[in-house]
């Protein structure tokens, strides 16, 4: 972990042994969906918490005129609405509210920064100090570079991500939401445009996912324990199974879905880093560049896909209607906002090999949909079947020992293991062991963007993705979606809302003699 | 803390204030279940009426029976138990021949809303199993109690009355849907903790080692069913009983999992049997220093207990916790939380001088200054001060006034004793830190009058420059063991404080004080010095 270059020595012991600098969040898309769903409600349950520091504030930035004070019953409102901890208590928002102000402007407007720079330095002078700045790209991805420039304009932008005493500046630090670019060519432009401002250090890209603690807790149960390692390797491991799974349709995100799909929304980011989290090599040490460096390792073992591969071992579809949860689903095209001609995929399954020593011939099944018929994400490992079988005649039908690792809901793990029915006869069956968070540990985990708010605000990018890591990924999903824009547009199948997805995921997997995990 | 408010829960009867899992004491008349050997036990009622034979539904347990609503359906959902960490190897190993009757679907019912049964002293380990075999699959009750045993850890609880033991089960209710536990609550009614008759024997010895059974159940969704943690009572009635407690439970916890002793009874910590004998199967021990009745003896005992200078090397090393160190916890974060502020950090090197109050009993009774030693303790172990003089203030204030150094700094550290309410004897309620410059900077601490803030206040030449309020809660023993729980090796910061504490309250005793407590302490060998450095 990096710390801050302060060393407090009463913080030792204490449940936050680091805290984060008095600083100020310019939040960039300040009235959106994920600012108010998700950041403002992080920043109050922080505040609660006792996390954030004396001196803390907020900038909110969008293209709306309001007041201050508009922004402020705003924010008090989607906190109210939506906090895992409401209503408010008032203390605590008193003291929060002191320091959130509001800026209007245009993204693309340099007068607009300008005003945002005035309203920093008034901040700054009346607390006394070089500002701190985390600024947070809550905004649609095409005006991320313009953003990005702006800011290195008007000069609020320290070269620094941690204090920067030669130009008297405090540290300047950005984070970027999803999407990060659309393919391969898109996020290096990126890169490189944010590259023109900030260096690498400086810049934050989430995902969201590795915020959860049950993804967390994945590097916790591989390398804090023994007994897992020496068999998480080809030599046991018949297959992997990645699921991710949503229920709902596109919620009114048929702008962002459409145009993104099911590859580009789940599977280059969140389920390539679970892929990552799973096959990569013990780090050195837990921060940010040693397995930020493993996790790279796993992806340059991906392989782009030739053309025959994408046919043979991918799959994309759209659901059609049906029904989720006993309730009528409209189909994909009829969704409102969606071209009623869209081939966007909202499912995606696929098969892939990851090329190293520890995996080599391990199948990877990824599939990932929406409207399936219920939310969960998951990690399976299927093993082998044990060398010789002894009960074979008891056995019969019985699956090998697997291992899950729930990431939601009802985060947790499960072994499966076999075990004799008790009685005269060798009679044997399939046993859970079971551990679940919720019944072991009885704390609600915090939501993953108030350990992610707290770490950027911290300097630790451990948890956030580098560049190296986007561009390996685009690379390896740009291959599949360069291979389906030479398919046809009739050879997207349609599956059922409600279903497991088309039977040519089905048949993906049962050409090797598997079958897909009944979740 | 995860506790859920009793009205979120979707069984009433097994919410924790629900008058139905009020707890029955022993000595009222419990109807029991049959007991194939129940004539070799003592203390229990008459064999049940013989026509029910050995499959007999033994009767409900508790003289408070669960109200209508209490009971849950018959139609509940199936069956479903889980051990974690449970003592499945004893399930599965244990012959079936041996054990008791099965118990019937009321019996479980009653348990799961907070009944007691009382059980044979010798067979508490077999009924342990017993009592949920029956709801495993095949079992007679299969489908008709839904219950997951959670066991994560176990938990020693030692009590001295029947109403702390009381007190206390409520907290254990409530703490066991964040730590999973077996309870084995120890109730010493001897009147003595050393084990050794105090003259008048205080019960027949047949009835001097009671034992009854309990489960701390909730619901674990809204399906109905129920996550229970067993809770054994262990009732000590005289001093030979006592002594015989510490092995009693060291059969009943369960191996592989951690073990916590928490005296919850504001027990002396020294000479204490229970602790005595257990002393080298725990790995922590959980106390409470604001109850101690003899503070300067029992800091010194806890400190002696981690001091490297007095430990026996050969001995094991659980880990000592104290609920009153947990309550410092707000006036810790406090004041690290202004030192977090770089502008104001350099101060904290030069602190020159440190006040701090703590709260007297308004009766003139004697206050208790462990809270106020460990918080200067903590201070000055962080510091790297060293302890250096103490002493009661002249005057007849009753200040302690302590002296620390560093390099050739003196830094003059006065401990004072103010009337007035508190949330816990000897509560710290305010502190003063001075630095030495020229222009000196005063950190202050006060706890509102309401006690909900803490006031901190930063003067630079008495301009004052920061001023806000931190929310106080004064914890309460529910929030104070969670967190006691949660730390399963040895607090390194705590240790180093409770070290330093232990310095500071020996130098402001007087030397008859010292003589005593050495004595009581066994340091007879060093009477003369608690620290060996004297």
């Amino acid at each position: 972990m990096q710390a801050t270059t302060t060393v407090n020595p009463l913080r030792a012991g204490l449940r936050q042994q680091l805290t984060p600098q008095p600083c100020t969040i310019v939040l960039f898309g300040a009235t959106g969906d994920l600012t108010q769903r998700k950041l403002l409600p992080a920043v109050y349950n922080l505040a609660l918490d006792g996390l954030l520091p004396h001196g803390f504030n907020i900038v909110g930035v969008a293209r709306k005129p309001k007041s201050d004070d508009d922004f402020r019953a705003e924010m008090l409102k989607a906190v109210n609405q939506f906090s895992r901890n409401r209503p408010v208590q008032q203390q605590v928002w008193d003291t929060l509210v002191q320091g959130v102000y509001y800026v209007q402007s245009e993204f693309h407007d340099e007068a607009g920064f300008q005003r945002l720079k005035t309203k920093l330095t008034e901040i700054d002078q009346a607390q006394g100090r070089h500002g701190n700045y985390l600024f947070y790209l809550a905004t649609p991805p095409d005006v991320y570079p313009i953003i990005g420039t702006n800011l290195g304009k008007v000069g609020l932008v320290s070269r620094e991500s941690t204090r920067d005493p030669e130009h008297e500046m405090g540290w300047s630090r950005i984070v970027v939401e999803k999407p990060f670019g659309r393919d391969l060519k898109s996020a290096r432009d990126l890169n490189r445009s944010l590259h023109a401002v900030f260096s690498e250090r400086q810049i934050y890209r989430i995902d969201h996912y590795l915020g959860k603690e049950t993804v967390q807790n994945l590097l916790v149960f591989r390398f804090g324990n023994v007994i897992f390692e020496p068999i998480w390797n080809h030599q046991y491991i018949d297959n992997v199974q990645i699921t991710v799974a949503e229920n709902i349709g596109i919620e009114g995100r048929a702008s962002y879905y459409d145009n993104a799909g099911a590859i580009r929304d789940m599977i280059q980011n969140h389920m390539m880093q679970l892929l990552c989290l799973m096959c990569m090599e013990p780090p050195v040490a837990f921060d940010a560049d040693s397995v930020r460096d493993e996790k790279v390792k796993v992806l340059r073992a991906i392989h782009p896909m030739t053309r025959e591969q994408v046919r043979l071992d991918t799959v994309r579809a759209q659901y059609g209607p049906g029904s989720v949860n006993g309730q009528q689903a409209a189909g994909y095209c009829s969704e409102a906002g969606v071209n009623p001609d869209s081939i966007t995929e909202t499912y995606v399954a696929i098969k892939l090999f990851v090329d190293n020593w520890r995996w080599a011939g391990v199948p990877f099944y990824l599939r990932t949909g929406k409207r399936l018929p219920k939310r969960t994400t998951e990690i399976a490992l299927q093993f082998k079947q044990a060398p010789h079988l002894l009960f074979r005649r008891s056995m019969d039908g019985l699956d090998p020992n697997s291992l899950v690792v729930h990431i939601q809901p009802d985060e947790g793990t499960t072994i499966k293991v076999a075990s004799k029915i008790p009685g005269p006869l060798m009679r044997v069956r399939p046993v859970n062991m079971d551990f679940r968070y919720g019944t072991s540990f009885g704390i609600e985990p915090a939501d993953a963007y108030e350990r992610l708010l707290l770490d950027a605000m911290l300097g630790d990018s451990t948890l956030f993705t580098r560049r190296d890591e986007v561009e390996q990924a685009w690379e390896f999903v740009s291959s599949i979606m360069d291979g389906w824009n030479e398919q046809a547009a009739a050879d997207i199948p349609k599956y059922e809302a409600g279903s497991w997805g088309p039977e040519q995921a089905d048949r993906l997997i049962a050409r090797d003699g598997r079958t897909w995990r009944r979740i | 803390m995860a506790d859920k408010k009793p009205d979120a829960d979707p069984q009433p009867a097994a919410s924790a204030d629900s008058p139905a899992r009020a707890m029955p004491l022993p000595g009222d008349t419990l109807p029991t279940r049959p007991s194939a050997d129940h004539n070799t036990h003592q203390g229990l009622p008459p064999p049940p009426d013989p026509q029910a034979g050995g499959t007999m539904p033994p009767t409900p347990s508790t003289t408070q029976k669960p109200g209508p609503q209490a009971a849950p359906p018959d139609e509940q959902p199936g069956l479903t138990r889980a051990l974690e960490n449970s003592n499945l190897d004893a399930v599965a190993q244990a012959d079936p021949g041996t054990l008791p009757d099965p118990y019937s679907a009321e019996a479980l019912r009653d348990i799961v809303h907070g009944g007691m049964i009382p059980v044979p002293v010798d067979n508490i380990d077999r009924e342990l199993i017993q009592v949920w075999k029956s709801t495993t699959s095949g079992g007679d009750n299969e489908g008709k109690v839904a219950v997951t045993l959670m066991l994560a850890m176990n938990l020693v609880v030692y009590t001295e009355d029947d109403a702390r033991a009381t007190a206390v089960n409520e907290v254990i209710d409530r703490i066991v849907r964040r730590h999973p536990c077996r309870t084995i609550m120890v109730v010493n009614r001897s009147g003595s903790s050393d084990g050794a008759a105090s003259g008048e024997a205080t019960a027949v010895a047949e009835h001097d080692l009671e034992a009854n059974l309990s489960a701390h159940c909730h619901a674990a969704d809204a399906s109905g069913k129920q996550v229970c943690c067993e809770q054994v009572w262990v009732y000590a009635n005289s001093p030979a009983a006592l002594s015989r407690v510490s092995n009693l439970a060291l059969n009943l916890l369960i191996t592989d999992l951690p073990v916590f002793l928490w005296c919850a009874d504001g027990a002396m910590y020294n000479n204490n049997i229970v602790l005595t004998h257990l002393e080298d199967s725990i790995d922590r021990l959980i106390l409470d220093s604001a109850t101690f009745r003899d503070p300067a003896a029992g800091l010194l005992g806890m400190a002696r207990s981690v001091d490297p200078a007095f430990r026996n090397p050969d001995a094991g090393r659980y880990a000592p916790g104290d609920l009153n160190w947990g309550r410092l916890t707000s006036v810790r974060e406090a004041t690290a939380g202004l030192f977090d502020d770089p502008i104001l950090l350099p101060s904290l090197w030069r602190i020159g001088s440190i006040e701090i109050q703590y709260a007297a009993p308004a009766d003139g009774q004697a206050a208790n200054p462990i809270q106020a030693f460990l918080y200067a303790a903590w201070l000055a172990s962080r510091l790297k001060w060293e302890f250096h003089s103490g002493s009661v203030g002249r005057g007849g204030t009753g200040d302690l006034v302590l002296t620390m150094r560093q390099g050739v700094r003196s830094i003059p550290i006065v401990l004072r004793a103010t009337t007035g309410s508190a949330a816990c004897p000897g509560e710290v309620r305010a502190a003063r830190l001075t630095t030495n410059d020229p222009s000196p900077v005063t950190i202050l601490f006060d706890l509102t009058a309401d006690a909900m803030y803490l006031d901190c206040r930063v003067e630079r030449d008495g301009q004052e420059q920061i001023n806000r309020k931190v929310r106080y809660t004064s914890p309460d023993d529910v929030v104070l063991l969670d967190s006691e729980l949660e730390q399963f090796g040895h607090d390194e910061i705590y240790e180093q404080s409770l070290i330093m504490a232990g310095l500071m309250a020996w130098g402001s005793l007087s030397s008859g004080r010292r003589s005593e407590i050495s004595a009581q302490l066994g340091t007879e060998s060093r009477q003369s010095s608690f620290d060996p450095r004297f």
